[in-house]
Protein backbone atom coordinates (compact mmCIF):
# COMPACT_ATOMS: atom_id res chain seq x y z
CA UNK A 1 0.00 0.00 0.00
CA UNK A 2 1.07 2.88 -0.72
CA UNK A 3 2.23 5.96 1.99
CA UNK A 4 -0.35 8.24 0.46
CA UNK A 5 -3.32 5.76 0.33
CA UNK A 6 -2.65 4.62 3.69
CA UNK A 7 -2.50 7.96 5.33
CA UNK A 8 -5.97 8.81 3.00
CA UNK A 9 -7.52 6.17 5.21
CA UNK A 10 -6.19 6.55 8.53
CA UNK A 11 -7.16 10.17 8.44
CA UNK A 12 -10.78 9.14 7.82
CA UNK A 13 -10.51 6.49 9.97
CA UNK A 14 -9.74 9.11 12.71
CA UNK A 15 -12.52 11.40 11.63
CA UNK A 16 -15.45 8.63 11.26
CA UNK A 17 -13.96 7.22 15.30
CA UNK A 18 -14.30 10.62 16.17
CA UNK A 19 -18.05 11.10 14.64
CA UNK A 20 -18.53 7.52 16.45
CA UNK A 21 -17.01 8.45 19.80
CA UNK A 22 -19.19 12.30 19.67
CA UNK A 23 -22.15 9.94 18.70
CA UNK A 24 -21.65 7.83 21.60
CA UNK A 25 -21.26 9.68 24.06
CA UNK A 26 -24.59 12.10 23.31
CA UNK A 27 -26.70 8.70 22.78
CA UNK A 28 -25.26 6.94 26.47
CA UNK A 29 -24.95 8.18 29.93
CA UNK A 30 -25.65 7.60 33.49
CA UNK A 31 -29.85 8.07 32.62
CA UNK A 32 -30.38 5.40 29.48
CA UNK A 33 -32.45 6.89 27.02
CA UNK A 34 -34.85 5.30 24.78
CA UNK A 35 -33.96 5.91 21.21
CA UNK A 36 -37.66 8.03 20.76
CA UNK A 37 -36.53 10.22 24.04
CA UNK A 38 -32.83 10.85 22.50
CA UNK A 39 -33.95 12.25 19.39
CA UNK A 40 -37.32 14.08 20.84
CA UNK A 41 -35.17 15.50 23.42
CA UNK A 42 -32.80 16.46 20.71
CA UNK A 43 -34.91 18.26 18.56
CA UNK A 44 -37.21 19.73 20.99
CA UNK A 45 -40.20 17.72 20.56
CA UNK A 46 -43.21 18.62 22.66
CA UNK A 47 -43.48 16.63 26.26
CA UNK A 48 -39.81 15.75 25.87
CA UNK A 49 -38.57 18.61 28.31
CA UNK A 50 -36.80 16.35 30.57
CA UNK A 51 -34.73 14.30 28.00
CA UNK A 52 -34.50 18.18 26.31
CA UNK A 53 -32.88 19.11 29.41
CA UNK A 54 -30.55 15.91 29.51
CA UNK A 55 -29.02 16.44 26.30
CA UNK A 56 -28.58 20.17 26.27
CA UNK A 57 -27.52 20.86 29.72
CA UNK A 58 -25.92 17.29 30.47
CA UNK A 59 -24.52 15.62 27.43
CA UNK A 60 -23.89 18.47 24.69
CA UNK A 61 -21.54 19.90 26.95
CA UNK A 62 -19.88 17.25 28.20
CA UNK A 63 -19.02 16.24 24.88
CA UNK A 64 -18.50 19.16 23.79
CA UNK A 65 -15.86 19.43 26.36
CA UNK A 66 -14.33 16.02 25.69
CA UNK A 67 -13.70 16.99 22.30
CA UNK A 68 -12.12 20.34 22.98
CA UNK A 69 -9.91 19.11 25.95
CA UNK A 70 -9.02 15.87 23.92
CA UNK A 71 -7.64 18.47 20.97
CA UNK A 72 -5.45 20.88 23.62
CA UNK A 73 -3.78 18.24 25.59
CA UNK A 74 -2.96 15.87 22.08
CA UNK A 75 -1.97 19.21 19.89
CA UNK A 76 -0.24 20.09 23.10
CA UNK A 77 1.26 17.06 23.97
CA UNK A 78 2.35 16.95 20.05
CA UNK A 79 3.88 20.31 19.89
CA UNK A 80 6.07 20.08 22.76
CA UNK A 81 7.31 16.59 21.88
CA UNK A 82 8.49 17.88 18.60
CA UNK A 83 10.18 21.21 19.74
CA UNK A 84 12.34 19.53 22.66
CA UNK A 85 12.39 16.20 20.79
CA UNK A 86 11.97 14.72 23.71
CA UNK A 87 9.08 11.40 23.64
CA UNK A 88 8.52 11.99 27.37
CA UNK A 89 7.21 15.56 26.80
CA UNK A 90 3.61 16.61 27.65
CA UNK A 91 1.69 19.59 29.12
CA UNK A 92 2.82 19.04 32.54
CA UNK A 93 6.85 19.44 31.84
CA UNK A 94 5.54 22.95 31.12
CA UNK A 95 4.39 23.51 34.42
CA UNK A 96 0.62 23.48 33.05
CA UNK A 97 -0.55 21.12 35.90
CA UNK A 98 1.52 22.58 39.10
CA UNK A 99 1.02 25.85 38.09
CA UNK A 100 -2.78 25.83 37.80
CA UNK A 101 -2.88 23.13 40.67
CA UNK A 102 -1.01 25.61 42.84
CA UNK A 103 -2.93 28.60 41.66
CA UNK A 104 -6.55 26.69 42.19
CA UNK A 105 -5.49 25.89 45.69
CA UNK A 106 -4.28 29.17 46.02
CA UNK A 107 -7.58 30.72 45.26
CA UNK A 108 -9.18 28.37 47.84
CA UNK A 109 -7.49 29.17 50.59
CA UNK A 110 -7.90 33.08 49.94
CA UNK A 111 -11.31 32.94 49.25
CA UNK A 112 -13.06 29.82 49.73
CA UNK A 113 -16.41 30.67 48.34
CA UNK A 114 -15.11 31.95 45.06
CA UNK A 115 -15.72 28.34 42.63
CA UNK A 116 -16.82 30.46 39.82
CA UNK A 117 -13.32 31.65 39.56
CA UNK A 118 -11.41 28.23 39.74
CA UNK A 119 -11.21 27.73 36.03
CA UNK A 120 -10.06 31.08 35.47
CA UNK A 121 -7.63 30.82 38.46
CA UNK A 122 -6.16 27.33 36.66
CA UNK A 123 -5.77 28.94 33.30
CA UNK A 124 -3.85 31.92 34.67
CA UNK A 125 -1.74 30.09 36.77
CA UNK A 126 -0.84 27.43 34.76
CA UNK A 127 0.24 29.61 31.91
CA UNK A 128 2.03 32.26 34.58
CA UNK A 129 4.18 28.50 35.40
CA UNK A 130 4.89 28.23 31.48
CA UNK A 131 6.02 31.97 31.25
CA UNK A 132 8.02 31.75 34.07
CA UNK A 133 9.70 28.37 32.69
CA UNK A 134 10.22 29.93 28.98
CA UNK A 135 11.84 33.08 30.86
CA UNK A 136 14.13 30.85 32.40
CA UNK A 137 14.92 28.59 28.76
CA UNK A 138 14.95 31.54 26.96
CA UNK A 139 17.86 33.60 28.73
CA UNK A 140 19.42 30.14 28.07
CA UNK A 141 18.92 30.51 24.01
CA UNK A 142 15.90 28.57 24.20
CA UNK A 143 18.00 25.46 24.26
CA UNK A 144 15.36 21.61 24.38
CA UNK A 145 17.31 20.92 27.45
CA UNK A 146 17.31 23.84 29.65
CA UNK A 147 13.15 23.71 28.41
CA UNK A 148 13.19 20.33 30.06
CA UNK A 149 15.02 21.03 33.13
CA UNK A 150 13.68 24.36 34.17
CA UNK A 151 10.15 22.71 33.51
CA UNK A 152 10.86 19.92 35.93
CA UNK A 153 12.31 22.52 38.42
CA UNK A 154 9.85 24.96 38.79
CA UNK A 155 6.97 22.34 38.16
CA UNK A 156 8.50 20.82 41.74
CA UNK A 157 8.73 24.41 43.31
CA UNK A 158 4.97 24.55 42.49
CA UNK A 159 3.80 20.68 43.96
CA UNK A 160 5.90 21.92 46.90
CA UNK A 161 3.56 25.43 47.23
CA UNK A 162 0.43 22.93 46.89
CA UNK A 163 2.11 20.74 49.72
CA UNK A 164 2.91 23.95 51.98
CA UNK A 165 -1.14 25.71 51.26
CA UNK A 166 -2.63 21.86 51.97
CA UNK A 167 -0.88 21.67 55.27
CA UNK A 168 -2.03 25.65 56.11
CA UNK A 169 -5.43 24.99 55.36
CA UNK A 170 -6.79 21.03 54.74
CA UNK A 171 -10.39 22.49 54.14
CA UNK A 172 -9.15 23.67 50.62
CA UNK A 173 -7.49 20.90 49.88
CA UNK A 174 -10.80 18.73 50.17
CA UNK A 175 -12.05 21.07 47.36
CA UNK A 176 -8.66 20.63 45.62
CA UNK A 177 -8.39 17.02 45.26
CA UNK A 178 -11.95 17.34 43.17
CA UNK A 179 -9.27 19.95 40.56
CA UNK A 180 -6.48 17.66 40.78
CA UNK A 181 -8.72 14.41 39.77
CA UNK A 182 -9.80 16.09 37.05
CA UNK A 183 -13.28 15.19 34.84
CA UNK A 184 -16.00 16.68 32.92
CA UNK A 185 -18.88 16.67 35.52
CA UNK A 186 -20.23 19.91 35.91
CA UNK A 187 -19.10 21.57 32.26
CA UNK A 188 -21.90 24.15 31.34
CA UNK A 189 -21.57 25.31 27.13
CA UNK A 190 -21.29 28.62 28.28
CA UNK A 191 -18.31 28.13 30.21
CA UNK A 192 -16.68 26.64 26.83
CA UNK A 193 -16.55 29.40 24.69
CA UNK A 194 -13.45 31.22 25.36
CA UNK A 195 -11.36 27.91 25.74
CA UNK A 196 -13.19 26.99 22.61
CA UNK A 197 -11.35 30.01 20.91
CA UNK A 198 -7.79 30.08 22.63
CA UNK A 199 -7.78 25.73 21.57
CA UNK A 200 -8.99 26.18 18.13
CA UNK A 201 -6.86 29.35 17.71
CA UNK A 202 -3.99 27.42 18.61
CA UNK A 203 -5.07 24.88 16.32
CA UNK A 204 -4.99 27.05 13.46
CA UNK A 205 -1.30 28.32 14.85
CA UNK A 206 0.15 24.46 14.59
CA UNK A 207 -1.13 23.82 11.44
CA UNK A 208 0.46 26.81 9.95
CA UNK A 209 3.50 25.70 11.17
CA UNK A 210 3.57 22.29 10.62
CA UNK A 211 5.87 22.19 7.56
CA UNK A 212 9.07 24.06 9.84
CA UNK A 213 8.09 21.60 13.09
CA UNK A 214 8.48 18.91 10.76
CA UNK A 215 12.36 19.98 10.55
CA UNK A 216 13.02 19.77 13.90
CA UNK A 217 13.60 15.83 13.77
CA UNK A 218 17.05 17.06 11.79
CA UNK A 219 17.87 18.43 15.33
CA UNK A 220 18.40 22.55 16.00
CA UNK A 221 21.35 22.92 13.10
CA UNK A 222 20.07 21.45 9.87
CA UNK A 223 16.51 23.17 10.93
CA UNK A 224 17.84 25.82 10.91
CA UNK A 225 20.57 26.23 7.74
CA UNK A 226 16.83 24.52 6.04
CA UNK A 227 15.70 28.30 6.65
CA UNK A 228 13.70 27.51 10.29
CA UNK A 229 13.87 30.37 12.59
CA UNK A 230 14.58 27.58 15.25
CA UNK A 231 14.14 29.49 18.53
CA UNK A 232 11.37 31.86 17.31
CA UNK A 233 9.20 28.14 16.00
CA UNK A 234 9.81 26.75 19.27
CA UNK A 235 8.94 30.02 21.05
CA UNK A 236 5.50 29.97 19.38
CA UNK A 237 4.83 26.31 19.58
CA UNK A 238 5.64 26.33 23.42
CA UNK A 239 2.92 29.32 23.85
CA UNK A 240 0.71 27.74 21.27
CA UNK A 241 0.61 24.30 23.40
CA UNK A 242 0.68 25.98 26.96
CA UNK A 243 -1.99 28.48 26.12
CA UNK A 244 -4.28 25.32 24.63
CA UNK A 245 -3.62 22.92 27.03
CA UNK A 246 -3.85 25.70 30.14
CA UNK A 247 -7.75 26.63 27.70
CA UNK A 248 -8.43 22.92 28.68
CA UNK A 249 -7.33 22.68 32.13
CA UNK A 250 -9.01 25.46 33.79
CA UNK A 251 -12.74 23.62 32.71
CA UNK A 252 -11.80 19.70 33.08
CA UNK A 253 -9.03 19.99 35.95
CA UNK A 254 -6.00 17.77 36.04
CA UNK A 255 -6.31 15.16 33.36
CA UNK A 256 -2.86 13.33 32.39
CA UNK A 257 -1.91 10.92 29.55
CA UNK A 258 -3.51 11.88 27.17
CA UNK A 259 -1.13 14.84 26.25
CA UNK A 260 1.65 12.29 26.55
CA UNK A 261 0.26 8.66 24.40
CA UNK A 262 -2.07 10.38 21.76
CA UNK A 263 0.85 12.18 20.27
CA UNK A 264 2.95 8.87 19.71
CA UNK A 265 -0.09 7.12 18.37
CA UNK A 266 -0.47 9.39 15.70
CA UNK A 267 3.69 9.34 14.63
CA UNK A 268 3.08 5.93 14.95
CA UNK A 269 -0.06 6.04 12.43
CA UNK A 270 0.99 8.70 9.91
CA UNK A 271 4.40 7.65 9.95
CA UNK A 272 6.39 11.33 10.00
CA UNK A 273 3.67 13.89 7.76
CA UNK A 274 3.95 16.45 10.36
CA UNK A 275 0.68 18.35 8.80
CA UNK A 276 -1.11 14.97 9.16
CA UNK A 277 0.07 14.37 12.33
CA UNK A 278 -0.67 17.44 14.14
CA UNK A 279 -4.49 16.84 12.52
CA UNK A 280 -4.75 13.21 13.66
CA UNK A 281 -3.37 13.78 17.19
CA UNK A 282 -6.12 16.20 17.62
CA UNK A 283 -9.16 13.35 16.40
CA UNK A 284 -7.36 10.60 18.47
CA UNK A 285 -7.29 13.02 21.56
CA UNK A 286 -11.00 13.85 21.30
CA UNK A 287 -12.21 10.57 20.66
CA UNK A 288 -9.90 9.14 23.39
CA UNK A 289 -11.39 11.23 25.86
CA UNK A 290 -14.90 10.76 24.99
CA UNK A 291 -15.12 6.92 25.12
CA UNK A 292 -12.90 7.57 28.42
CA UNK A 293 -15.54 10.02 29.58
CA UNK A 294 -18.50 7.76 28.46
CA UNK A 295 -16.84 4.78 30.66
CA UNK A 296 -16.87 7.18 33.35
CA UNK A 297 -19.86 8.26 33.62
CA UNK A 298 -22.17 5.31 32.70
CA UNK A 299 -19.62 1.96 33.99
CA UNK A 300 -20.75 2.35 37.70
CA UNK A 301 -23.49 4.94 37.40
CA UNK A 302 -24.66 6.66 39.29
CA UNK A 303 -21.18 6.82 40.56
CA UNK A 304 -18.60 8.76 38.47
CA UNK A 305 -15.16 7.10 38.13
CA UNK A 306 -12.18 9.63 37.26
CA UNK A 307 -11.96 9.85 33.54
CA UNK A 308 -7.98 9.57 34.16
CA UNK A 309 -8.55 5.52 34.99
CA UNK A 310 -10.23 4.99 31.48
CA UNK A 311 -7.59 7.64 29.49
CA UNK A 312 -5.35 4.94 31.33
CA UNK A 313 -7.39 1.77 30.20
CA UNK A 314 -8.11 2.22 26.97
CA UNK A 315 -4.81 4.17 25.78
CA UNK A 316 -2.33 2.19 27.55
CA UNK A 317 -2.89 -1.06 25.80
CA UNK A 318 -2.67 0.60 22.21
CA UNK A 319 0.36 2.80 23.03
CA UNK A 320 1.90 -0.30 24.11
CA UNK A 321 0.88 -2.52 21.21
CA UNK A 322 2.53 0.66 18.97
CA UNK A 323 5.58 0.49 20.51
CA UNK A 324 6.20 -3.09 20.32
CA UNK A 325 5.50 -3.10 16.88
CA UNK A 326 7.55 -0.66 16.05
CA UNK A 327 10.80 -2.22 18.10
CA UNK A 328 9.39 -5.51 16.11
CA UNK A 329 9.46 -3.73 12.54
CA UNK A 330 13.54 -2.06 13.78
CA UNK B 1 33.00 36.31 -4.12
CA UNK B 2 32.89 34.88 -0.60
CA UNK B 3 33.82 37.65 2.21
CA UNK B 4 33.72 36.89 6.29
CA UNK B 5 35.09 39.25 8.72
CA UNK B 6 33.94 38.00 12.24
CA UNK B 7 34.28 36.92 16.14
CA UNK B 8 32.46 34.80 18.26
CA UNK B 9 32.21 33.60 21.45
CA UNK B 10 30.65 30.67 23.88
CA UNK B 11 29.75 32.93 26.86
CA UNK B 12 33.19 35.10 27.76
CA UNK B 13 35.81 32.54 26.28
CA UNK B 14 36.14 33.94 22.58
CA UNK B 15 36.72 31.60 20.25
CA UNK B 16 37.12 33.56 16.99
CA UNK B 17 38.69 36.91 17.56
CA UNK B 18 38.55 38.39 14.24
CA UNK B 19 38.52 35.94 11.55
CA UNK B 20 38.86 37.78 7.88
CA UNK B 21 39.00 35.97 4.39
CA UNK B 22 37.62 36.19 0.94
CA UNK B 23 36.77 33.53 -1.44
CA UNK B 24 36.62 33.49 -4.90
CA UNK B 25 34.84 29.82 -5.87
CA UNK B 26 36.55 26.87 -5.81
CA UNK B 27 37.13 24.20 -2.80
CA UNK B 28 39.01 25.92 0.14
CA UNK B 29 40.07 23.37 3.10
CA UNK B 30 39.92 24.68 6.12
CA UNK B 31 42.51 23.17 8.59
CA UNK B 32 42.96 24.01 11.75
CA UNK B 33 43.68 21.83 15.13
CA UNK B 34 40.93 20.18 17.29
CA UNK B 35 39.28 22.92 19.10
CA UNK B 36 40.10 25.89 17.24
CA UNK B 37 36.73 26.80 16.27
CA UNK B 38 36.29 25.41 12.53
CA UNK B 39 33.23 24.22 13.59
CA UNK B 40 32.63 27.26 15.57
CA UNK B 41 33.17 29.11 12.39
CA UNK B 42 31.15 27.15 9.87
CA UNK B 43 27.96 27.01 11.90
CA UNK B 44 28.54 31.35 11.94
CA UNK B 45 28.49 31.41 8.33
CA UNK B 46 25.49 29.19 8.34
CA UNK B 47 23.57 31.17 10.36
CA UNK B 48 23.30 28.85 12.97
CA UNK B 49 25.66 30.03 15.92
CA UNK B 50 25.38 33.96 16.76
CA UNK B 51 28.59 35.98 16.25
CA UNK B 52 29.65 40.22 15.55
CA UNK B 53 30.83 41.11 12.43
CA UNK B 54 29.52 40.12 8.83
CA UNK B 55 28.99 37.67 6.26
CA UNK B 56 28.89 38.82 2.50
CA UNK B 57 28.52 36.59 -0.52
CA UNK B 58 27.97 37.87 -3.90
CA UNK B 59 28.15 41.62 -2.46
CA UNK B 60 24.77 40.58 -0.30
CA UNK B 61 24.98 41.45 3.03
CA UNK B 62 23.86 38.28 4.96
CA UNK B 63 23.81 38.96 8.73
CA UNK B 64 20.20 39.79 9.64
CA UNK B 65 18.73 37.91 6.82
CA UNK B 66 15.50 35.45 7.84
CA UNK B 67 16.50 32.00 8.18
CA UNK B 68 14.84 31.11 4.82
CA UNK B 69 16.42 33.50 2.84
CA UNK B 70 19.56 32.50 4.55
CA UNK B 71 19.11 29.10 3.51
CA UNK B 72 18.55 29.62 -0.12
CA UNK B 73 22.19 31.00 0.05
CA UNK B 74 24.17 28.23 2.61
CA UNK B 75 24.11 24.95 2.93
CA UNK B 76 25.91 23.03 5.96
CA UNK B 77 26.79 19.55 6.28
CA UNK B 78 26.82 18.94 9.97
CA UNK B 79 29.38 16.85 11.80
CA UNK B 80 26.92 15.39 13.90
CA UNK B 81 24.21 14.11 12.39
CA UNK B 82 20.81 13.55 13.27
CA UNK B 83 18.70 9.76 12.95
CA UNK B 84 15.57 10.67 11.88
CA UNK B 85 12.56 8.15 11.64
CA UNK B 86 11.61 9.28 8.05
CA UNK B 87 12.46 7.01 4.70
CA UNK B 88 15.96 8.76 3.24
CA UNK B 89 13.78 9.75 0.42
CA UNK B 90 11.74 12.49 2.15
CA UNK B 91 15.13 13.41 4.38
CA UNK B 92 16.83 14.09 1.10
CA UNK B 93 13.82 15.85 -0.50
CA UNK B 94 14.20 18.49 2.77
CA UNK B 95 16.68 20.05 0.94
CA UNK B 96 14.01 21.72 -1.40
CA UNK B 97 12.46 23.13 1.88
CA UNK B 98 13.81 26.75 1.57
CA UNK B 99 12.41 27.19 -2.08
CA UNK B 100 9.09 25.39 -1.81
CA UNK B 101 6.41 24.15 0.23
CA UNK B 102 5.57 21.77 -1.83
CA UNK B 103 7.85 19.40 -3.94
CA UNK B 104 7.33 20.19 -8.11
CA UNK B 105 7.60 17.35 -10.37
CA UNK B 106 11.38 18.08 -11.74
CA UNK B 107 12.50 18.95 -8.02
CA UNK B 108 10.94 15.05 -7.53
CA UNK B 109 12.72 13.61 -10.31
CA UNK B 110 16.21 15.71 -9.17
CA UNK B 111 16.05 13.97 -5.76
CA UNK B 112 16.04 10.57 -7.50
CA UNK B 113 18.68 11.81 -9.84
CA UNK B 114 20.79 13.26 -6.70
CA UNK B 115 20.60 9.99 -5.01
CA UNK B 116 21.38 7.88 -7.81
CA UNK B 117 24.40 9.41 -8.76
CA UNK B 118 25.68 9.26 -5.02
CA UNK B 119 24.28 5.55 -5.45
CA UNK B 120 21.42 5.65 -2.32
CA UNK B 121 18.89 5.07 -4.68
CA UNK B 122 18.53 1.54 -3.01
CA UNK B 123 18.22 3.28 0.22
CA UNK B 124 14.88 5.64 -0.58
CA UNK B 125 12.55 3.58 1.55
CA UNK B 126 14.85 3.17 4.26
CA UNK B 127 14.41 5.12 7.37
CA UNK B 128 17.29 6.94 8.67
CA UNK B 129 17.33 5.82 11.73
CA UNK B 130 18.49 2.74 10.67
CA UNK B 131 21.37 3.16 8.16
CA UNK B 132 24.65 3.07 8.61
CA UNK B 133 27.19 6.18 9.56
CA UNK B 134 28.21 5.86 6.24
CA UNK B 135 24.56 5.64 4.70
CA UNK B 136 23.31 8.20 6.58
CA UNK B 137 26.30 11.07 5.57
CA UNK B 138 25.02 9.91 2.13
CA UNK B 139 21.87 10.87 2.57
CA UNK B 140 22.33 14.10 4.48
CA UNK B 141 25.55 14.75 1.24
CA UNK B 142 22.01 14.43 -1.09
CA UNK B 143 19.83 16.58 0.87
CA UNK B 144 22.90 19.44 0.87
CA UNK B 145 23.22 18.35 -3.38
CA UNK B 146 19.27 18.75 -3.60
CA UNK B 147 19.37 21.99 -1.51
CA UNK B 148 21.86 23.38 -4.44
CA UNK B 149 23.12 26.88 -2.94
CA UNK B 150 25.95 28.64 -4.01
CA UNK B 151 27.71 28.19 -0.96
CA UNK B 152 28.66 24.65 0.20
CA UNK B 153 29.89 24.01 3.95
CA UNK B 154 31.44 20.79 4.76
CA UNK B 155 31.82 19.92 8.01
CA UNK B 156 34.41 16.64 8.72
CA UNK B 157 32.37 14.91 5.73
CA UNK B 158 34.58 11.99 5.30
CA UNK B 159 34.62 10.81 8.44
CA UNK B 160 32.55 7.42 7.68
CA UNK B 161 32.98 7.56 4.54
CA UNK B 162 34.50 4.13 2.44
CA UNK B 163 37.22 4.88 -0.31
CA UNK B 164 35.04 4.32 -3.17
CA UNK B 165 32.38 6.50 -2.03
CA UNK B 166 35.45 8.72 -1.48
CA UNK B 167 36.37 9.29 -5.11
CA UNK B 168 32.48 9.85 -5.78
CA UNK B 169 31.99 12.12 -3.04
CA UNK B 170 35.28 14.29 -4.35
CA UNK B 171 34.11 14.21 -7.95
CA UNK B 172 31.24 15.80 -7.17
CA UNK B 173 32.55 18.11 -4.95
CA UNK B 174 34.47 19.49 -8.33
CA UNK B 175 31.45 19.50 -9.90
CA UNK B 176 30.27 21.71 -7.61
CA UNK B 177 33.15 24.10 -7.86
CA UNK B 178 33.16 24.06 -11.66
CA UNK B 179 29.30 25.24 -11.88
CA UNK B 180 30.42 28.36 -9.73
CA UNK B 181 29.92 27.56 -6.23
CA UNK B 182 32.45 27.90 -2.95
CA UNK B 183 32.61 24.23 -1.67
CA UNK B 184 34.36 24.88 2.19
CA UNK B 185 35.58 21.49 3.78
CA UNK B 186 36.95 20.92 6.94
CA UNK B 187 38.67 17.44 7.56
CA UNK B 188 40.65 16.57 10.52
CA UNK B 189 42.20 13.97 7.67
CA UNK B 190 44.38 16.21 6.12
CA UNK B 191 45.75 14.28 3.38
CA UNK B 192 41.73 14.21 2.38
CA UNK B 193 41.25 18.33 2.77
CA UNK B 194 44.53 18.75 0.86
CA UNK B 195 43.52 16.59 -2.37
CA UNK B 196 40.14 18.11 -3.18
CA UNK B 197 41.43 21.77 -2.68
CA UNK B 198 42.41 24.89 -4.27
CA UNK B 199 42.74 27.22 -1.66
CA UNK B 200 43.39 26.18 2.22
CA UNK B 201 42.91 28.68 5.34
CA UNK B 202 44.24 27.65 8.37
CA UNK B 203 42.84 28.55 11.68
CA UNK B 204 45.21 29.29 14.67
CA UNK B 205 44.28 31.02 17.62
CA UNK B 206 40.81 32.39 16.99
CA UNK B 207 42.36 33.90 13.17
CA UNK B 208 43.24 33.38 10.19
CA UNK B 209 47.22 32.15 10.26
CA UNK B 210 47.70 31.13 6.56
CA UNK B 211 45.39 31.87 3.36
CA UNK B 212 46.71 30.51 -0.09
CA UNK B 213 46.34 28.39 -2.59
CA UNK B 214 47.47 24.46 -2.05
CA UNK B 215 50.83 24.90 -3.72
CA UNK B 216 51.60 27.89 -1.80
CA UNK B 217 50.44 25.54 1.65
CA UNK B 218 52.58 23.10 0.64
CA UNK B 219 55.83 24.69 -0.55
CA UNK B 220 55.68 27.05 2.61
CA UNK B 221 55.09 23.70 4.74
CA UNK B 222 52.55 25.68 6.51
CA UNK B 223 51.09 22.47 7.50
CA UNK B 224 54.11 20.65 8.60
CA UNK B 225 54.51 23.84 11.42
CA UNK B 226 50.92 23.65 11.89
CA UNK B 227 50.17 20.31 13.01
CA UNK B 228 53.77 18.75 13.48
CA UNK B 229 52.61 16.31 10.61
CA UNK B 230 55.37 15.12 8.23
CA UNK B 231 54.60 15.50 4.50
CA UNK B 232 55.14 12.94 1.80
CA UNK B 233 54.28 11.90 -1.64
CA UNK B 234 52.83 8.50 -2.64
CA UNK B 235 52.57 7.73 -6.05
CA UNK B 236 51.48 11.73 -6.87
CA UNK B 237 49.37 12.21 -3.83
CA UNK B 238 50.33 14.11 -1.07
CA UNK B 239 49.78 12.56 2.29
CA UNK B 240 50.34 13.20 5.64
CA UNK B 241 51.28 11.04 9.22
Amino acid sequence: MTTKKRNFIVFFGAAALLLAAVFFSLRFGSVSLTPDEFWGGMFFKEGYKTYTSIFYSSRLPRTLGAVLAGIAFSQAGTLLQRVTDNPLASPSILGINAGAGFAVLLMLVCFPLAYSLLPLAAFVGALAATFLILGVARSAGMSRVVIVLAGVALSALFQAGISFLSVVDPDALASYVDFSVGGLHGVKTEDLLLPAIIILICLAAAQLLSRRLALFCLGDTLAQSLGVSVKRVRLVSLIAAAASAAAAVSFTGLIGFVGLIVPHCARALVKGNMRLELCLAPMLGASLLLFADLLARTLFAPTEIPVGVFTALLGVPFFLGLVLRRKHHV
Amino acid sequence: MFEVSLSASYGKRKILDGVQFSLTGGITALLGRNGCGKSTLLNCIAGVLPYTGSVKLNGDVLDGLPARERAKRIGILPQILPSPDLPAEEVVSFGRSPFSTRLSKDEKENVLSVMQKLGIEALRERRVSTLSGGERQKVFFAMLLVQDTPLVLLDEPTTYMDLPFKSVFFDVLKELAGKGKTVILVSHDLSDGMQAADHVLLLEDGGISFAGTRAECLEGEVVERAFGARRYTAEGVVLFR
